[in-house]
């Protein structure tokens, strides 16, 4: 029998670490949201010698109101887990790895007398390295000797805290977030041999959607990130197939047409006659090596880089289908159809609107990797997370809960409660 | 005084029951209509079958008689395919150098049997054994039951067709099912975490452990839909068990 005690029950605490928003909080429905960035403050400037402020960074809502020009946001504005790893020298981003976590603990610190600090389960990238692993120990070591806010801490790869969420033991997480894409294999463990990260997720769709911006006039918005991010996740579609979808788009533009009304602005994007390109944003997502993108690589849009498994490289842009069936492959023929049969697509890169009106040509991510593996006879069930934005922090949540007490951090097992009271 | 053709079947008749031979009907013998009026008697000795043909004709002279026994050796050599014997059988005075070839008979297989008037049965010339071929006397009958048998193994080889059809069916729904099963094992297996992590929000427990006191969780306090039947309470509590 399985005894959850109480004290695990209230004071179980997730934290995914994405690569644009920071969930977090003890056991809910849903955890508490911020972005996962940080604006330092420039000591130099006269509102730091006016104002008082104390702070060197800033973290959470509060970050909007210190916001300046965009140049300010440059130098200043940092997106720590951008590609979903910190460089370990990079100092300004684990400082705000530091605050961000600060922030989320002492947000939900009782004031319960029994309190004796949260057990603390971190999601970190698939591909994290160890000393991303160290740092976040240490930073949690630091807050709990600070605030006395951590009784344990752990940290589990995002893949499989999705696969806990899903509750699903054996299966292939897909998880694309901003800056990278990972595949892992899971059979009650995640088979660390077989995880492939594509160096490719959202950002890949902003950039492709910048070049659609400005290949329709409007070059003077691009350098908004937020914008080109808001644009498609408004206007991109993923295409069921990208050639049909781009001639029946060119035949009936007023259905296919993109508007798009920028939020209390007066600004209005149409993209007119080029509203065929809104499948492009899609289909990048899932074929970067399509030939049509290949002008706007020339152009000057990244392309993706290669990775590697194992000895192999594996190309940036390669078909997800591909990488999902090479991912497979490194696992034994016996498990093989068993991850088949449950392929779960979590994060925000795969959450995209299938509009009534275009469901003809336009579907979901699910329904466009079933496709692609179907087209290389592979008849695999695939599913989005029933709640992508927050599958992560959930099985966070699961794994603090169920994990004995006394099973301790192993840095060969990679697994346990990192304790140091 | 020559001999009524009834006193030699007659003989012919004691001389068969002597041997112990079988006598048959015509009816029992496939024999087309034609040939089986040539034959007087059909015995069975046996698994050979065995024809007599009397000759029985008047003559005016040796020369005479010659020629009608050598055109009913010529018919009875027809008679070579319906049994393994045949036999012409001949009152003892035709019997003689100047109206019979003995040389003929052995050619053509047929044995010769005379009778004397005394009812004295000798086989002089002995009939060469011949294979029957039972094929050439197939009778329309045999055909029609033949023809009747093809479509009714006809029937029964699409019988067995269509059985063939069901049993792939029944097997592809065994698939299906042992899918299915497979489906309602994982799914028993989530129950039977829910079922372990139950007692815990249904009713108060005190539990007690190593390293921190553990409190009962009340009636009513719920824990989150994604934690309730999760497979994974059961498989996580099992790190560092050994399990």
């Amino acid at each position: 029998m399985i005894s959850i005690e109480e004290y695990r029950r209230k004071y179980a605490f997730g934290e995914d670490y994405g690569t644009s928003e920071y969930k977090f909080g003890p056991v809910a429905e849903r955890p508490d949201v911020i972005e996962n960035r940080g604006f330092i403050i420039d000591k130099s400037s006269i509102v730091y010698r006016i104002a008082g402020i104390t702070k060197n960074i800033i973290v959470g809502p509060e970050v909007s109101m210190y916001l300046g020009s965009r140049e300010d946001m440059a130098r200043f504005l940092v997106y720590p887990m951008r590609d979903g790893v910190i460089g370990k020298d990079d100092e300004r981003a684990w400082s705000v790895i530091y605050e961000i976590t600060k922030y989320g603990l002492l947000k939900f610190k009782p004031s319960d007398p029994k309190f004796k600090g949260f057990y603390v389960t971190a999601a970190l990238s698939a591909i994290a390295p160890k000393y991303m692993y160290e740092k976040v120990f240490e930073i949690h070591k630091k807050i709990d000797e600070e605030y006395g806010v951590v009784k344990a801490v752990t940290i589990i790869p995002q893949p499989l805290a999705v696969a806990i969420a899903q509750k699903t033991i054996t299966c292939i997480v897909v998880e694309s977030g901003h800056g990278n894409t990972q595949i892992t294999p899971i059979s009650r463990y995640p088979i660390r041999g077989a995880i492939i990260s594509l160096n490719r997720g959202g950002a890949e769709a902003n950039d492709i959607t910048a070049e659609i911006l400005k290949d329709s006039g409007y070059g003077d918005l691009v350098h908004e990130e937020k914008l080109v991010r808001m644009v498609k996740e408004a206007i991109g579609l993923i295409p069921r197939n990208l050639n049909e979808a781009i001639k029946k788009a060119r035949e009936d533009k007023d259905r296919f047409r993109a508007v798009f009304k920028v939020p209390n602005t007066p600004t209005v994007i149409d993209l007119g006659d080029n509203s065929w390109m809104r499948f492009l944003i899609g289909e990048i997502v899932f074929d970067p090596e399509n030939e049509i993108f290949e002008s706007y690589y020339k152009r000057g849009m990244p392309r993706p880089r290669d990775t590697r498994l194992g000895d192999e490289i594996i190309r940036g842009t390669i078909n997800l289908a591909d990488a999902i069936i090479k991912s497979a492959q490194k696992t034994p023929l016996e498990l093989q159809p068993h991850l088949y049969k449950r392929i779960i697509l979590s994060g925000g890169n795969f959450a995209w609107k299938v509009p009534e009106l275009l469901k003809d040509v336009a579907v979901d991510a699910a329904t466009k990797i079933k496709a692609l593996l179907k087209e290389r006879n592979i008849d695999a069930i695939v599913e989005l997370t029933r709640d992508p934005m927050y599958s992560v922090w959930k099985g966070c949540i699961v794994y603090s809960i169920a994990v004995p007490d006394d099973y301790l951090w192993s840095w060969r097992r990679m697994e346990g409660w990192y304790k140091w009271r | 005084m020559l001999l009524s053709r009834t006193q030699i079947i007659n003989y012919l008749k004691e001389y068969i029951a002597k041997k112990n031979f079988k006598l048959l009907l015509a009816e029992e013998v496939l024999l087309p209509p034609s040939l089986a009026e040539l034959i007087d008697l059909i015995v069975r000795d046996g698994d050979n079958i065995i024809f007599f043909s009397i000759f029985f004709q008047k003559a005016f002279s040796d020369p005479q008689l010659r020629k009608l026994i050598y055109l009913e050796l010529a018919k009875l050599s027809k008679l070579t395919s319906y049994a393994n014997k045949v036999y012409l059988v001949l009152p003892e005075e035709y019997v003689k150098p100047t109206i019979l070839d003995g040389k003929l008979f052995e050619d053509v297989g047929i044995g010769l049997i005379s009778i004397s008037t005394d009812g004295t049965v000798k086989e002089i010339i002995p009939a060469r054994p011949f294979e029957r071929a039972l094929s050439i006397g197939i009778s329309k009958d045999i055909k029609r039951k033949i023809s009747a048998l093809e479509e009714k193994i006809l029937r029964v080889e699409e019988t067995i067709k269509r059985y063939r059809e069901d049993l792939d069916n029944v097997i592809s729904s065994v698939r299906d099912l042992t899918n299915q099963l497979s489906r309602v094992f994982d799914e028993v297996n989530s129950l039977r975490a829910a079922i372990a992590s139950t007692p815990l929000t249904a009713r108060t427990q005190t539990l007690v452990s190593e390293t921190e006191e553990r409190v009962s969780i009340e009636v009513g306090e719920e824990l989150p839909s994604f934690v309730k039947d999760n497979p994974w309470l059961l498989e996580l509590s099992k790190r560092g068990r050994g399990e």
